[in-house]
């Protein structure tokens, strides 16, 4: 019996795999983005969450700091400002703790460190290797993005090339659900590169510990410049230290001193140390055992009542948020969805049912104007293009629909509907770009309100051509070459 | 920052207070010759409270110098590590060798200093406040002239003017000597292991990058927030460019 319990006693989690858990929950607590395979759009996504857990994930309640950050350089000042505020704060705050204890992603890649396999022990080479994250801080997510920020095509290179992050809780999260089969469609070369890095990193994680935290993660360098300041994290005291580097041999992370950038605060170094020199900065010194019972019964009630309150309160706070996500989707579809169809074709988003009409502003050179347009032109192929001028694929593939527009004027009309969010960017980016072209611009309802009605599912570019009747004949959840647009124009008009 | 720049400082801001109040009085005394100027037989509550509400500003430059001097230099205590240091950059560097005794004698010094200089705030409100009631009052009592509604005023002035700078000169002798005391218990107190000391400056510099930082950071989240930021986050993060998550 002892020895069975005592069995069971090593299968229980630590406090901090508590932790961890319980923050992975919190960060994506959308449940019903999982079962519905939609992301949340919800407004707390103005907010970034600490650790790295991609803004793509359905399960997602906050954005990404990376993503975000990277998105910032094309967004202007005052995004830059908020970001940056934001991961400062964090960083002094918590420094690389929340690598320990907050970020999803390492929660991951320490679960399968425990698949019991031989192990890759930290070398002089894993610690050169550790700089690497500093390359591709400094490479991906800052130099790239800025530069392509100045050329008006937004990249977040690191989220597009290297995240497997957004692979795993982004992507595969999304196609793994049935009703997201239309996605494969614009699956290529990038997600092949993408999911290979992830497998990668993957089965990496397996033997190294900590694989991509230690030589790949630029969150983890970003925040370590902050963790010999931060409010909490691990410290040691100099002046009871011996030097005698048995923290640093305990540690898995490649750390010259407990405390400096690579340190994750796990906090398995304070035990092993002979002198009790490390310690936890920032939060009350844990009284010994002598001292508390010195303080008598009554302080223990205290205590256990104390902690009974707290995880009462983190309970109710992840319920808090599984209810907040659940009842608050951010969706909203347009006034238009209770049009009926007058003809025996149903009413709807998809493909061979008709069309719902949209009446929204006109967007020019000078910004929204106040008169509106019709979506559907009658007696012409319609084509719907969903973009945001953040959206580098709605971008690029904007000259293609310009074209088509140009080329087939008599019966081809081409509206292009902005975001409603940020919509003041669009006009600097028309008057720039397309002065005089035949796209009708427009923008989008309240809430992506016609975004919605025609069945988007928060991902750009999306693109909807409706035939002279009305009725829907093909949805595209991908970016279009010209080639694919005059292939549909052409079969429709041939029809 | 030495001993005697501290006290220098806090001389100086004696001075300064003393200058406020002054420019206090002669606003108060423009103020009451501004309604008897005007000459009319019947004045309003309205005319009274335009005029006093014209020099509310630099009469309020003495009570909020009053408040800053809780803030002087000497004044300040830090925690840092696990127990309260005063910040070794306030009270110059030999603090950080003091021994918990004397530490306890200092802060007592730096508390004795901030409340009189909170006394003194208090003070002088509550004198600008009886001051100004008494005004607003005076003219709705009947009988009562223009010149003895002016006398009045500048007869109640004088309490309300000497007993704030009567405090405010004790505050500014008491802090100087308290400066010296605190500057001889410094003095005399015995040293530290160096390495502690260390430990505790390196401390006392690290609490300081901590809260200057945090300062910044939330300015730059409340000036981002208020001019859009969050909305164009709110944007990427519910509009998901697919390429942009390897989706391509």
């Amino acid at each position: 019996m002892k020895t069975f319990f005592a069995k069971l006693k090593k299968l229980i989690p630590s406090k901090r795999k508590l932790v961890q858990l319980y923050f992975a929950l919190l960060f994506n607590a959308n449940v019903k983005g999982f079962v519905e395979g939609k992301i949340f759009r919800g407004d707390s996504k103005s907010f970034c969450i600490p650790g790295l857990n991609c803004y793509s994930c359905p399960g997602a309640v906050g954005a990404c700091p990376l993503g975000s950050l990277q998105g910032s350089f094309s967004a202007g000042k005052s995004t830059m400002f908020y970001v940056f505020g934001i991961l400062m704060l964090f960083g002094l705050a918590l420094g690389r703790t929340i690598c320990g204890w907050l970020c999803p992603f390492g929660l991951i890649q320490e679960l399968l460190y425990k698949i019991k396999t031989p192990k890759l022990k930290k070398s002089p080479v894993t610690r050169l290797l550790s700089y690497l994250k500093y390359v591709i801080l400094a490479f991906f997510v800052f130099l790239v993005p800025i530069l392509y920020a100045f050329k008006d095509t937004p990249l977040p290179a690191f989220c597009k090339y290297i995240c497997p992050a957004g692979t795993l809780e982004g992507g595969i999260s999304l196609l793994s659900n049935k009703l997201n089969e239309s996605y494969f469609a614009m699956l290529g070369p990038l997600f092949t590169w993408k999911f290979l890095l992830l497998v990668s990193f993957v089965v990496g994680c397996v033997f190294v510990f900590r694989l991509f935290c230690r030589f790949f993660c630029p969150l983890g360098a970003l925040y370590g410049f902050f963790n010999r300041i931060s409010f909490i994290g691990v410290q040691v005291e100099a002046p009871k230290c011996t030097n005698c580097d048995l923290c640093v041999h305990k540690c898995k992370m490649d750390v010259k001193r407990v405390g400096d950038a690579e340190c994750i605060s796990c906090g398995e170094c304070i035990d092993v140390c002979p002198t009790k020199a490390i310690s936890w900065k920032g939060l009350p010194k844990k009284k010994t055992s002598l001292a508390e019972d010195a303080a008598g019964g009554s302080k223990k009630t205290a205590k256990f009542i104390t902690r009974c309150i707290s995880a009462i309160l983190m309970v109710a706070l992840l319920a808090g948020v599984f209810v907040y996500a659940w009842n608050d989707a951010g969706d909203v579809s347009s006034e238009v969805s209770s049009e009926e169809s007058s003809s025996s074709v149903p009413m709807g988003n998809q493909v061979g049912e008709k069309c719902y009409q949209g009446t929204l502003s006109v967007v020019d050179a000078s910004g929204i104007k106040e008169e509106t347009l019709d979506v559907i032109s009658e007696g012409k192929i319609t084509v719907i293009n969903f973009w945001g001028t953040w959206c580098t694929p709605c971008v690029n593939e904007l000259p293609y629909f310009d074209r088509i527009a140009t080329e087939y004027e008599d019966s081809v009309s081409v509206v292009a509907i902005h975001t409603n969010m940020v919509v003041n960017t669009a006009g600097g980016y028309i008057a720039q770009h397309y002065p005089e072209s035949n796209i009708r611009f427009a923008c989008d309802g309240e809430g992506e309100s016609y975004y919605n009605t025609l069945g988007g599912r928060g991902t750009y570019p999306y693109t909807v051509v409706v035939d002279e009747d009305g009725v829907i004949a093909a949805v595209f959840v991908k970016a279009l070459e010209y080639e694919d647009l005059q292939e549909i124009v052409e079969t429709l008009l041939a029809d | 920052m030495s001993n005697k720049a501290i006290q220098i400082i806090h001389r100086a801001y004696g001075i300064v207070l003393s200058l406020s109040l002054l420019l206090a009085g002669i606003c108060l005394m423009a103020g009451c010759l501004s309604i008897y100027n005007g000459g009319e037989p019947l004045y309003s509550r309205e005319q009274v409270a335009e005029t006093f509400s014209a020099i509310a500003v630099p009469v309020c430059i003495f009570p909020v110098l009053a408040l800053l001097g809780v803030f002087l230099p000497g004044n300040l205590v830090v925690k840092g590590g696990k127990r309260n240091i005063p910040a070794g950059m306030i009270l110059g560097k030999e603090l950080s060798y003091c021994d918990e005794s004397t530490l306890s004698a200092v802060k007592a010094e730096q508390r004795g200093r901030r409340i009189r200089n909170v006394y003194l705030l208090v003070l002088s409100v509550l004198c600008g406040l009886a001051f100004v009631a008494y005004a607003l009052t005076t003219a709705h009592r009947d009988g009562v002239s223009i010149n003895e509604y002016v006398i009045g005023c500048m007869r109640m002035m004088v309490p309300c003017l000497l007993v704030p700078f009567g405090f405010g000169i004790y505050a500014s002798l008491w802090s100087v000597k308290s400066l010296a005391r605190q500057w001889e218990l410094v003095k005399k107190c015995p040293n530290l292991n160096p390495e502690e000391a260390a430990y505790r400056k390196k401390e006392c510099r690290r609490k300081a990058i901590l809260v200057s930082l945090a300062a910044v950071s939330v300015s730059l989240i409340v000036i981002g927030r208020a001019t859009g930021g969050a909305a164009d986050v709110l944007t990427k993060a519910i509009n998901i460019c697919t390429e942009c998550i390897g989706l391509g």
